[in-house]
């Protein structure tokens, strides 16, 4: 009997001292330790079913393409992981690793936090709002250098603590929500991470940066129970922040009426 | 050169069958005699940096890294993998520039030397050759950027806009290894 073999999966990379933590479509993502940090290391594995010339091309243009634009932000003043050094033979691309915990673990125990007054039902503490501010400024920072992230999701914020006393706070599990509540954002740095799908933006970049917004309301409204109020933080200090928030803004809405498809190309 | 040799082993974690070792001094009078023996080749193998421009043991153990992925690759750029060291550390493709700004002059005042799969008594002598002071290659960032030109660090690795007066250690550090990794991306 004539049998198929299913496609083999490219081997995992050996790196030394390395484990594997996540796998996405494109890339797997190590954890260990480089030049005595704690460090990932991203590699986009080949793709059998893609031609090897193209394959290679795209690898390497990917990985490069997020290691600019890492530095990039940072040079914009938006706190993003260290590129520690890149590998262009293998196409690892080796970061410092964020301590902390993401914005979604952050929000998922402000929803266990019991809100004692009468500002109503679904509402979030000053620190926390401030923490949301602090997003989206992050935001319209990267936008005003026409950096726009391709992926925004309560995930890809990380809030990083400053001490290690906020460092004990972050790491108890579960997390206790009256002790993360009572750190201000003088305690927590929000880092923003992953920019594998990061561009700059073309001609007025108003589409793409809309898409960016409309993406992470999205993500806000699909996990959070009080999405509207938080992500109205955001907005906030994003049109403070935004060089053309008018502009931005009135594309938002024109996005959130139609979806995000009309910017699909490739 | 007298006492015990200050030699600490570099972390090298994708290469843990190396041995990456360094040893720092400060106070160096005789660079240029060092430099000179260095390019005739009487020193053996190891990479003589100048001191100034390095800040700390973490972007060592890169530019080491980088240059034994790069002979592991059969890709080095330099003559050897000692020689890639020094090409590592630099912001620039430029061999020269790189040769230039982060290897031993005739003028440098602090020394860094690394050696790959180095020989101790080697190691000795050399250093038995430097006169200086040996200080320990400390894990301490803090401390190499004060013996560190910060200036030349600034300007060699163009992150001078992105400084001022209260960045912190970690963002430098940040700053220059990724003025490190995106020569080559």
């Amino acid at each position: 009997m004539a049998t198929t073999s299913a496609p083999t999966p490219t081997p995992a990379l050996v790196l030394p001292g390395f484990t594997l933590l996540a796998q996405g479509a494109e890339a797997r993502v190590y954890i260990g330790r480089l030049g005595g940090l704690d460090a990932l290391a991203k590699h986009r594995f080949v793709k059998g079913y893609r031609h090897k010339v193209l394959d290679d091309k795209l690898r390497a243009a990917h990985t490069v393409a997020e290691a600019r634009s890492l530095a990039r932000a940072r040079a914009l003043g938006v706190p993003v992981p260290g590129v520690l050094m890149v590998d262009t033979k293998e196409m690892v691309l080796y970061m410092e690793l964020v301590h902390g915990i993401t914005l979604k673990a952050y929000l998922q125990a402000m929803e266990g936090l019991e809100i004692k007054d009468d500002v109503g039902p679904h509402h979030l503490p000053p620190n926390a709002m401030a923490v949301l501010a602090a997003v989206g400024k992050d935001i319209a920072l990267l936008h005003n250098g026409d950096v726009v992230h391709g992926d925004l999701t309560t995930s890809n914020f990380m809030l990083r603590p400053r001490s290690p006393s906020d460092a004990a706070v972050l790491a108890s599990k579960p997390l206790d929500p009256s002790a993360l509540v009572a750190l201000n954002i003088l305690h927590l740095e929000v880092v923003t991470i992953d920019f594998g799908l990061a561009s700059v933006a073309q001609s007025d970049g108003l589409e793409d940066k809309a898409v960016d917004l409309y993406v992470l309301e999205r993500a806000f409204i699909s996990t959070h129970p009080f999405a509207e109020h938080a992500f109205a933080a955001v907005l906030g200090a994003y049109a403070e922040a935004c060089a053309n928030d008018d502009a931005v803004l009135g594309r938002l809405e024109d996005v959130r009426a139609r979806g995000r498809k009309r910017d699909m190309f490739g | 050169m007298s006492g015990e040799l200050e030699v600490v082993q570099l972390e090298c974690e994708l290469f843990p069958e190396r041995v990456v070792s360094a040893v720092r001094f400060v106070e160096v009078t005789n660079a240029a005699s060092i430099r000179k023996e260095a390019m005739s080749g009487s020193l053996g193998q190891l990479a003589v940096l100048d001191g100034s421009l390095v800040i700390g043991p973490t972007q060592l153990a890169i530019a080491t890294m980088r240059a034994l992925l790069a002979d592991a690759s059969n890709s080095l750029i330099t003559h050897t993998v000692h020689s890639e060291i020094i090409y590592g550390l630099s912001p620039s493709s430029s061999i020269s520039a790189a040769f230039k700004n982060h290897g031993v002059s005739k003028k440098s005042k602090s020394l860094v030397l690394v050696w790959v799969d180095g020989d101790a008594e080697a190691m000795k002598e050399v250093c038995g050759k430097v006169a200086g002071t040996m200080v320990p290659v400390g894990a301490d960032e803090h401390d190499w950027m004060q013996v560190a030109d910060m200036a030349a660090v600034a300007r060699v690795y163009d992150i001078g806009d992105s400084l001022d007066a209260h960045t912190s250690h970690d963002e430098i550090l940040r700053l220059v290894l990724e003025k490190m990794a995106l020569r080559d991306a």
